[in-house]
């Protein structure tokens, strides 16, 4: 790397690479994910799942029900040379390992998706 | 026969409409996991994800009716709130209830713990969503009940 180039801000983004590395950091820890969305089910996809880390406990409590409830990223890829783009949007579903996610927004980076989501059990 | 609270359940679960509409089913509360039917025991359509359109039904608390003039039965004003879930929209919802109204309100039910159960119509909420339920859109209405018990 030009370290001087990057420092300036001249150093293009060189988005295959970006996407290579949040690959291999998806495979590090992979999560396979069918998600549905407005009642249908798109793809399987390899995602990598991670929690905030967060002190106590957060419950969502209605009139008839409460729930456990987490926030967490979804990592996932864009624009690599040979994977599929990740295909995920704010509002859809998903379960996985015994919790249902909801995805509540979706950042677009050089190479990487990350979503926020919310889990519930 | 049985207790007030298992008749009003069947004769909601029975009911060839609701059921039509409701195909997750009408759900006792107090039957439920210890948290009363979080994400975890929601009825979910065949993907597994998406939540069924149904009801829960949930006694609430009771007061003494006119203890004055009536000390002798004992007439208590008891109520029970029933909730409606589905994934989005409200037109399930709304059907149910109304279909709900004409099943209850007005009405007297025969159980074998009640002289007297007289359901009238107390309340219907605005459209809400069910955060405990991934923000399942979700509307609930409460009738009250004159009640003497057996």
């Amino acid at each position: 790397m030009n370290l001087g180039a990057w420092l300036s801000g001249r150093d293009a983004v060189d988005t295959s690479v970006r996407a290579e590395r949040a690959w291999a950091r998806i495979q590090d820890r992979p999560a396979v994910i069918t998600l549905v969305r407005d009642g249908a089910a798109r793809a399987a996809q390899t995602v990598r799942i991670e929690p905030y880390r967060q002190r106590g406990i957060q419950e969502a409590t209605g009139g008839a029900g409460m729930s456990a409830r987490q926030s967490l990223s979804i990592f996932g890829i864009r624009d690599h040379a040979t994977e599929t783009d990740t295909d995920i949007e704010r509002d859809d579903r998903f379960a996985y390992d015994g919790k249902f996610y909801r995805v509540a927004h979706v950042n677009l980076f050089p190479g990487e998706v990350q979503a926020l989501a919310e889990a519930q059990s | 026969m049985a207790d007030l609270r298992a008749t009003l359940l069947t004769t909601l679960s029975g009911d060839a409409t609701l059921t039509t509409l409701l195909t997750g089913g009408v759900l006792d509360v107090s039957t439920m996991p210890q948290d009363q039917g979080g994400a975890g025991s929601a009825p979910r359509e065949s993907d597994g994800i998406t939540i069924q359109p149904h009801a829960r039904v949930r006694f609430i608390s009771a007061t003494p009716l006119s203890p004055a003039r009536l000390w002798r039965l004992s007439p208590k004003l008891h109520g029970v709130e029933v909730y409606f879930y589905q994934p989005r929209g409200y037109d399930i919802i709304d059907a149910a209830m109304r279909r709900l109204e004409t099943l209850l309100h007005d009405t007297y039910l025969d159980a074998d713990d009640t002289r007297l159960a007289h359901f009238e119509f107390a309340f219907e909420s605005t459209d809400l969503t069910a955060e405990e339920l991934e923000g399942a859109a979700m509307r609930f209405c409460r009738f009250t009940i004159t009640l003497v018990r057996a």
